[in-house]
């Protein structure tokens, strides 16, 4: 991954594509993710996503492969889990510990559910300006005041890994071999032991930001003006109609077809 | 007869578990249009002053007693409904630029504030143009304000709140993370709002830039003004915090019977000065 989900300005047809209709997509998919466990669907949304992005945004997988290793551990440890506690015949017997082969079925569902959301939250991020999300969360009703602390939170996220940063140098230069160490349990430690200064610098930061928002008129009562519009356009509606079709398709996929892996299948 | 911009009479601030005031007895009245620089090191309640005129004491700052009077155009400061009501003639940019940037884009940091107040679009594009020409800022447009340098920073926030047009404008250490030409470029940017009527009162330390380009000068000290006057007046005063280096060094020249031309308080004033002592008649009239 590219270092942070921050936006990345383009001119692809995802970065022109109004809010509205990426949010409309993301809702399709997480609909389709979150009421199936079936694999061969998950992997089918997956690959939809991946080639999805990578047609209309020129977003490559090398660009989110790094923040996907990182799921795996999760995904991982949640496989065998499932595989410890679901029932029916054994995919493998381990020292005389039986792995359900449905639990691994499931673990590696929710696993491949994971990658879904997450890269399709990774595409929606970084092909759409934060203010463009306060504006569509704004035009689809959601109060103003509401709809920027979206786009203002994608502003401090920066903020917040700097200064992240910043104390883990500090902690380096004073002689701190864990905040520099690659072994991830003394960084771990390390991370554990900024937390509080962070927390507390934050703290004191968001009242000064409070106070700034305040002195250039966030509170004011009257009516607000809009510099920047967005516009809904036919392509916005073709890529809500194309996401609703294959979802639709993943769906009749999963009615239509027997479950892969199973007795008998 | 015209009101003065500000006008604070008595002024008195002690934060909560503070041993000292931090503003002690603090009278001061600025004319519409007026530079008025404020010196002192630091816990001199520069800041706390700056915190006062845009009524972030008491409004914000609830750790703070204040007592006191302060007018805004004749109009006691009490009087106003609220901080927001307060910023409408009152502008302030605050030390650190990270916690005023409050949108990911440039140019939506500076729309941000006019588009809170209502204001029309093509006035919004008008001061748009206006603040990007008069701090330099058209290239910075459509940068991410988290990748700017500090100056670049100090520079968005105050073309942002000079996109909302205050009649007043309260700049504390608005340079600090400037370079040279950076500092020239902003202070010259606050001779033209000033030409054009707007007040503004810095707070810096850097004694150089405030020596031209105010027209008046305020040392406070343990929260206190000390001196008050035009940057001779104060800078050549015993009160005086600290003095331009080239003062410095003509002070000492004219002790020694070097300099007898007027003691400069910037570079090209000393050139002249200079020039003026080294001139010789008897050369010109030979070129002549």
């Amino acid at each position: 991954m590219s270092g942070t989900m921050l936006y990345q300005p383009g001119k692809t047809f995802l970065h022109r594509a109004d809010a509205r209709a990426k949010i409309a997509a993301i809702i399709v998919v997480l609909v389709v993710a979150l009421t199936t466990t079936r694999i061969d669907v998950l992997v089918a949304l997956t690959a939809v996503v991946v080639i999805g992005l990578a047609v209309l945004a020129r977003i490559t997988p090398a660009s989110y492969a790094k923040a996907l290793l990182l799921i795996i551990p999760l995904v991982l440890l949640l496989t065998l889990l499932q595989s410890l506690v679901q029932g029916g015949p054994a995919l493998a017997t381990i020292g005389g510990v039986s792995l359900s082969r449905a639990g691994v079925l499931l673990g590696l569902g929710i696993g491949m559910r994971l990658f879904a959301m997450g890269i399709c939250f990774y595409g929606f991020s970084v092909t759409t300006s934060p203010s463009d999300i306060a504006l569509a969360l704004h035009k689809v009703g959601v109060p103003y005041k509401f709809a920027y602390l979206t786009s203002f939170a994608f502003r401090f996220l920066p903020l917040l890994q700097d200064e992240a940063r910043t104390l883990l140098t500090a902690m380096a230069v004073r002689g701190s071999a864990e905040s520099s160490s690659r072994h991830p349990l003394r960084r771990g430690r390390a991370i554990v032991r900024m937390l509080f200064p962070m927390l507390a610098g934050s703290m004191k930061r968001s009242s000064d930001i409070a106070l700034s928002m305040e002195l250039r008129g966030y509170s004011l009562p009257g009516p607000r003006t809009f510099y920047r519009t967005t516009s809904f356009r036919t392509g916005d509606a073709l890529l809500v109609v194309g996401v609703v079709l294959l979802a639709a398709a993943l769906l009749v996929m999963q009615w239509q077809l027997p479950a892969p892996f199973t007795e008998g299948a | 007869m015209t009101s003065p911009a500000l006008a604070v009479t008595g002024l008195t601030v002690r934060y909560e578990g503070a041993e000292r005031r931090a503003l002690d007895e603090v009278g001061l009245v600025v004319a519409p249009g007026e530079i008025l620089g404020i010196l002192g090191p630091t816990g001199a309640g520069k800041s706390t002053l700056l915190q006062c005129l845009s009524g972030v004491i008491p409004h914000h700052e609830d750790n703070a007693a204040m007592r006191g009077e302060i007018e805004v155009f004749g109009r006691p400061l009490g009087d106003f409904a609220g901080l927001s009501e307060i910023t409408e003639t009152v502008g302030l940019v605050m030390q650190d630029p990270e916690v005023q940037l409050v949108n990911t884009v440039v140019r939506e940091e500076l729309v941000w504030g006019m588009e809170n107040r209502g204001i029309p679009v093509p006035e919004i594009e008008k001061r748009l143009r206006r603040a990007t020409d008069l701090f330099d800022i058209g290239g910075l447009l459509d940068r991410f304000t988290h990748a700017l340098s500090g100056g670049e920073k100090q520079r968005v926030v105050v073309a942002s709140v000079f996109c909302l047009s205050p009649r007043i404008m309260l700049l504390d250490e608005p340079t600090s993370e400037l370079d040279p030409a950076g500092t020239e470029g902003v202070m010259d940017a606050i001779r033209v709002l000033a030409d054009e009527g707007v007040t503004v009162i810095v707070v810096e330390h850097k004694i150089e830039e405030l020596a031209v380009y105010a027209d008046r000068l305020v040392a406070m000290r343990a929260g206190r003004i000390e001196a008050a006057g035009t940057p001779r007046e104060v800078l050549m005063g015993p009160a005086a915090p600290d003095r331009p280096q080239v003062l410095d060094i003509a002070l000492r020249l004219r002790e020694r019977g070097h300099w007898d031309a007027e003691l400069p308080l910037s570079v090209p004033a000393a050139v002249a000065g200079w020039q003026a002592m080294t001139h010789d008649p008897q050369s010109d009239r030979n070129h002549s």
